[in-house]
This record gives C-alpha cells, sequence and structure tokens, in this order.
C-alpha cells in the first residue's frame, strides 16, 4: 500500500466511512511504519474542515418557505386539472376532423384542390405526431441531459 | 421502515399532503444545491420548485429502499441545468462550469470562511462538486456515490484530490 492510499483510508476513517477491511488494512499498514508522515496529514486540514462545516448560507425564511410550498402543491393539483383538459381537448379536436373530413372529404361537391388540401394537411399532421410521439419515447429512454459535462 | 419511507409509500399511492414532510426535511439542503449550481438564487428556488415537482409525479420510479436525497439529487441538477439553459440562451456548458460561488450568499462572513470560498472557486468543477456534496449537503461516500453514480472508491479518491488540491491552495495563501 502506497503513502496516497494510507492518506485515503486515513481521510475516510476520520469521516466514520471506513469499512472493516479497509480498517484493518490499514492497521496493518501503520503498524509497518510506525513513523509514518501519512499519520500527520489530515491534522492540519482538521481545522479546515471543522470551519466549512460551520459555513451557514442565507436561505429563504420559514415564511417564505411556506408560500413557496402552497405554489408547489397548487402546481401538483392543478395538474390533474391539466390533464382532463388535455383528454377534452383531443377528444373535440378528433370530433372535429372527424366532421371535417365527413363533410369536405366524402362529399363530392368539394372541389378536388380542397380536398387534396385537406388530405396533404392529415398526411402532415399524422407525420408530426408519430415524429412527436417517437422523440418522447426516444427521450424517456435516455436521459436528456447526458450530454451536459460540467 | 423509517417515518420517510413511509411518508414515500404514502405519496407513491397519491398522497400529496405527505410529500410536504419530504418538502420540509430535504428543502434546505436542495436549496443549496441548487444555489451551487445556478449561482443565483432565484434560479435556484425556480429549480427547485421544479425537482419537487418532477420528484414527485415520478414518485412511483423511486425505490424506496435506497436513499431519497441522492435520487432526488439527480431531479434537481436536471432541473439547474434546464434552468441555466433558459436563461442564458442556451449557453455554453463552459459559462456554468466557470460561474463562482459568491461570498454574499454566506451568512457571518469571517475571513477563514471568505479564504475558503476564494480556494474553492479556484478548483475544477468536478472537486468543487465533491466538496460541495461532502461538506455543504453532508452526504455520506455513498449517497455521494449514488448521486453521480461513480462507484464509492471513485468517491474516495476524488474526495481526496479535492481535499489536497483545496488543502495546498488555503497554504498558498497563509
Amino acid at each position: 500500500m502506497d503513502c496516497e492510499q494510507v492518506k485515503i483510508l486515513l481521510m475516510a476513517q476520520e469521516d466514520g466511512e471506513i469499512t472493516s477491511s479497509q480498517q484493518e488494512k490499514l492497521h496493518k499498514q501503520l503498524e509497518n511504519c510506525s513513523d509514518c508522515s501519512c499519520l500527520q496529514y489530515w491534522q492540519s486540514f482538521a481545522e479546515t474542515e471543522a470551519e466549512m462545516q460551520k459555513i451557514k448560507f442565507v436561505e429563504p425564511q420559514e415564511q417564505a418557505w411556506n408560500i413557496y410550498w402552497d405554489g408547489i402543491y397548487n402546481r401538483l393539483e392543478r395538474r390533474l386539472g391539466f390533464i382532463f383538459v388535455s383528454f377534452g381537448a383531443v377528444i373535440l379536436i378528433a370530433y372535429t376532423m372527424y366532421e371535417l373530413l365527413k363533410e369536405l372529404m366524402w362529399n363530392v361537391e368539394t372541389p378536388a384542390l380542397v380536398r387534396a388540401g385537406l388530405a396533404i394537411f392529415i398526411i402532415g399532421m399524422i407525420i408530426l405526431f408519430v415524429s412527436v410521439v417517437r422523440e418522447r419515447l426516444v427521450l424517456r429512454k435516455h436521459d436528456p441531459f447526458e450530454r451536459i459535462n460540467k | 421502515m423509517s417515518e420517510e419511507q413511509n411518508y414515500i409509500k404514502n405519496c407513491q399511492r397519491g398522497d400529496r399532503d405527505s410529500f410536504e414532510f419530504i418538502f420540509n426535511r430535504y428543502r434546505q439542503k436542495a436549496y443549496r444545491a441548487a444555489l451551487f449550481i445556478t449561482k443565483n438564487p432565484q434560479d435556484a428556488l425556480d429549480a427547485l420548485q421544479n425537482a419537487f415537482i418532477r420528484a414527485y409525479r415520478n414518485i412511483n420510479r423511486y425505490d424506496v429502499d435506497k436513499s431519497f436525497y441522492p435520487w432526488f439529487y439527480k431531479i434537481l441538477q436536471n432541473c439547474c441545468y434546464t434552468q441555466l439553459r433558459r436563461n442564458k440562451n442556451n449557453c455554453e456548458i463552459k459559462e456554468i462550469s466557470d460561474m463562482q460561488l459568491n461570498p454574499a450568499w454566506i451568512v457571518q462572513r469571517t475571513e477563514k470562511h471568505q479564504n475558503i470560498i476564494t480556494a474553492i472557486n479556484s478548483l475544477s468543477a468536478v472537486d468543487r462538486e465533491i466538496l460541495q456534496l461532502k461538506y455543504f449537503q453532508e452526504l455520506s461516500y455513498k449517497e455521494i456515490a449514488e448521486a453521480l453514480k461513480i462507484p464509492i472508491g471513485t468517491v474516495m479518491s476524488r474526495l481526496y484530490s479535492a481535499k489536497t488540491r483545496l488543502r495546498e491552495l488555503l497554504d498558498k495563501g497563509e
């Protein structure tokens, strides 16, 4: 075990994160080198660590947190409303499209140009819908933030 | 089963009120983390709100046998990045990592604290992250490993390097 590994294990010991097998290894190592300088390595850092733990950040007051929680709660509650509105809108749009098709597409009096325009519009909408659904499914499988490296 | 696990189980059954317990338990820690990433109190609060909402909506994907905070931290981190990108008009990632900690966010700024913050600001983004998780988020090695999705051994070596560099910087400054 080199000096760096000893320092890492000493750090873990200080943090109370050392496992029993690591503790045993460290103990054996330190027995073999009683004047090891690694032992003193973290001593000078202890004061800095204590100071770091004392650092307090300016945070919102209790009352502000309560108002903040209300905002979260309301947004969670509203979600159900948005789901219902969205489903309702989908049904209404689908029905309107169906009626439009029935009125214009299947009507022999509708000019051919309007029917062609409608057919192209519907095909375009289907392509967009499939594309959006596929994108959503792919994003669900992959972390959208994985390309962000700090 | 712990009290927290009980509340999370209730959330998974759709109980929104139980989520308030989770919110109150982690709000300050999470706010600090968001502040570190966004470097702006308002952005931190916006990202935090989105993170809590996203966590609640995805609570069924959370495994109650694991620690909650590392799972939530990942969501929070993503919400912070989204917030930064939204504000900075798709800013370069370099800009994000170059942002510094503002001593104005610290209560009772002593000279020692000031020196520590200056030294932390001089470290790399990777070093800053591991130090903030350890000292300002007070996470265990296991929780850090879960939050960063790295093995515990890597947490130990990264923390060792970050602390060593911080020590060197502080020694130079003295």
